[in-house]
């Protein structure tokens, strides 16, 4: 077989050029949750890089200190491959589940790595690698305080809608009962139309993702719509409707709402 | 009592199939190996998000049994590479199930390779954009005419582990979007319909406590003629899940049989058959962990297990619960495979050098003979002439001689 298998490898391979790198282009976009005050149960940060990061594990360029900028250890999940969006430019880290979920021995030995009241800093190094092999422009912090956890299934008969006018393209908005996560907001929730398909337009989040915002591409016609809720919707600690994080099995199906109703308003 | 209930509302991860012919592009990382067959080789690319299945060159079955003894393999392979050493991030480790020869993937500076290596210490790379191969997507590209404030890649599947059973492809991965841990059945020849499983399992905790937890490396074996998943999770159940289960894709009862211990990340599952001199085998389940030692498991009792009520009293601190497992000296190994009926196959770190050899471990005793130095070692040791000492005698000159120490037999 060796000598079936044609040699060719060695043109797919660079060495790294970060000595020669002299103008970062890339930067750290943006972090998801951006609410300044987290749950103590949070499942995960999102990254967004401007440009395609490199393929070396980015675990240790990046930091969670507390609020004297010492390193608290053994906080996300390390795992074989990091968790990159195809382009990879999205970065889901994890924080490890055996300290997020109660009564694994991780959590017993060591608790959450969060503490409720206290303070802490993500950080991303500014030597973690862009795909050419250059550093960051610049180190990046996201400062965040920590609240209690959230153990409650996102309940969607509590989420507040704002109709839009029909025959307009003003946003159908939704008030949302806690803070979501934004993939969640992005692919979980869709206006749908009377044939049941939904509708083309564009979606929005504010107010740190406790308000979901649609702005159709044509006017709403006024009949009745619905918004669609995908029981994979998840929360920020990862709480489904219907079904927390970590629950224990002895507890009830919750019932709840898959889908909103509205009429767009006629003037 | 602990079960493992799997929703099987797929409007998470679903893997689309698409079939590609033979495409000259390079994957665009190369990590989980797994063979169909002698000459299919399925590689993950997760960067990709896709799995590529390779068609190999025909070859001579090898029905000898030799021994990998390749110290120093990572540093032979930098220079045939050409790169730094330190440069070379090691993804998997399998074995053709004809030849024999083990084929390593892994990252070399930026580029993603396959290599096979055979016992002679021969390493001949892969040129992967000249093998036929088709392909499979894992991506989840929703394209429903809705845009979003920003660029949001849509979640693909980080595939943990493969195993592939009787026409099926099984893929263990993490959403990098929501954290749902997935497991996908593909049906191979690529083309047919991929069937997805969101995974959930309830550990053995005070409370039961219902998670949604990832699974990390997973076998597929025959229990009693059940086919059945054993799969190795983060921080550390091992899971039993009959694939009948997954089929039908509704909730499903499986059992949480043991916790292997937290600050752990497996590795690898392994099943393989150990034969005596009467050629009778025994078969196991091997759990290779990145930090504890490798827990050896009698298929039987895995079995056993599986029809037991799984986990269900809190695991007290410090010690491992459920089925029974037997340590075994395999630190520092990283990926291991079953190479033939009497070796194991491991990357495995040396911790004298730091290099990365690619060794095999006799099945029965996991342990090589010259990563110790012992009392036999001296220059005046004498074997006692009675039969236990001769026999012991007889052993050491096996192990010695195939860890590639002939000189040393007496």
């Amino acid at each position: 077989m060796r000598l079936l298998l044609v040699v060719g490898l060695a043109a797919g391979i660079v060495a790294n050029p970060t000595s020669a790198c002299e103008n970062p282009i890339t930067s750290v976009e943006e972090v998801y949750p951006t609410a300044s005050v987290l749950p103590e149960n949070l499942l995960r940060f999102y990254i967004y890089f401007s440009s395609p990061m490199g393929r070396a594990d980015i675990l240790p360029a990046i930091n969670l200190l507390d609020a004297e900028g010492s390193v608290v250890d053994g906080v996300f999940l390390s795992n074989r491959f990091d968790l990159w969006s195809s382009d990879r430019t999205r970065l889901t880290l994890l924080l490890d589940p055996g300290r997020v979920k109660t009564g694994l021995r991780a959590n017993l030995e060591m608790g959450r790595a969060l503490i409720v009241g206290e303070t802490y800093h993500l950080e991303i190094s500014q030597a973690a690698e862009d795909g050419q092999g250059c550093p960051l422009v610049a180190a990046h912090r996201v400062t965040f305080k920590v609240t209690d956890a959230d153990l409650s299934s996102p309940s969607p008969d509590d989420w507040e809608l704002i109709a839009p006018a029909a025959g307009t393209r003003q946003p159908l908005t939704l008030l949302l009962d806690n803070a979501m996560d934004h993939l969640s907001l992005a692919y979980r929730l869709r206006a749908v139309g009377p044939d049941g398909a939904p509708v083309p337009g564009r979606i929005a989040l504010r107010e740190a993702e406790t308000l979901w915002e649609f702005t159709p591409i044509a006017p709403w016609p006024a009949v009745a719509h619905r918004v669609v809720i995908d029981p994979m919707l998840e929360d920020l600690a990862g709480n489904r409707p219907g079904a927390l994080f970590d629950q224990p099995v002895s507890t009830p199906a919750t019932p709840w709402s898959s889908s909103l109703t509205w009429t767009p308003k006629v003037p | 009592m602990t079960k493992t209930k799997l929703t099987a509302t797929l409007t998470g991860i679903a893997a689309l199939v698409s079939v590609q012919a033979a495409c000259a592009e390079a994957p665009l990382s190369a990590t989980v190996l797994e063979f169909a067959d002698p000459t299919t080789l399925f590689v993950a690319d997760s960067a990709g998000a896709s799995i590529h299945a390779y068609t190999l060159p025909e070859a001579e079955v090898v029905t000898s049994s030799t021994a990998y003894t390749f110290e120093g393999f990572s540093r032979a392979l930098a220079e045939t590479l050409s790169v730094a050493e330190a440069d070379i991030a090691f993804n998997d480790l399998a074995v053709n199930p004809a030849t024999k020869a083990a084929f390593v993937s892994l990252t070399a500076g930026t580029a993603p390779a396959v290599v096979m290596v055979t016992p002679d210490g021969v390493i001949t790379p892969l040129d992967l954009t000249s093998l036929p191969v088709t392909s499979t997507d894992l991506l989840t590209a929703p394209d429903d005419g809705v845009t979003f404030w920003r660029d949001i890649p849509a979640a693909a599947l980080t595939v943990t582990d493969l195993d592939y059973a009787n026409g099926t492809l099984f893929v263990s991965g993490l959403s990098t979007g929501e954290f749902a841990s997935t497991l996908s059945q593909i049906p191979f020849p690529f083309g047919g319909e991929t069937q997805s499983n969101s995974v959930e399992i309830y550990h053995a905790v005070h409370n039961q406590m219902e998670t949604r937890a990832p699974i990390r490396a997973m076998e597929i074996v025959d229990l009693d003629g059940v086919q059945t998943v054993v799969a190795a999770y983060t921080c550390t159940p091992l899971v039993t899940l009959p694939t009948s289960s997954l089929a039908d894709g509704a909730h499903v009862t499986g059992n949480t049989i043991a916790e292997l211990g937290y600050g752990n990340t497996p590795l690898e599952v392994l099943s393989f058959s150990v034969y005596d001199q009467e050629q009778n085998a025994s078969n196991f389940i091997m759990v290779v962990n990145r930090e504890l030692q490798a827990n050896l498991i009698p298929l039987e009792a895995v079995a056993e297990a599986a029809k037991a009520p799984g986990l269900s009293e809190p695991v007290g601190l410090g010690g491992a619960a459920g089925v029974a497992t037997i340590q075994t000296p395999m630190s520092g190994v990283y990926q291991a495979a079953d190479q033939d009926p009497q070796f194991l196959l491991a990357l495995k770190r040396n911790l004298d050098t730091g290099a990365m050899d690619l060794v095999s471990i006799r099945k029965g005793v996991y342990l090589r003979l010259s990563d110790f130095v012992s009392e036999y070692d001296f220059p005046d040791y004498i074997y006692a002439e009675n039969e236990a000492a001769q026999g012991m005698r007889g052993f050491h000159n096996l192990l010695k001689a195939e860890e590639g120490f002939p000189e040393l037999v007496e």
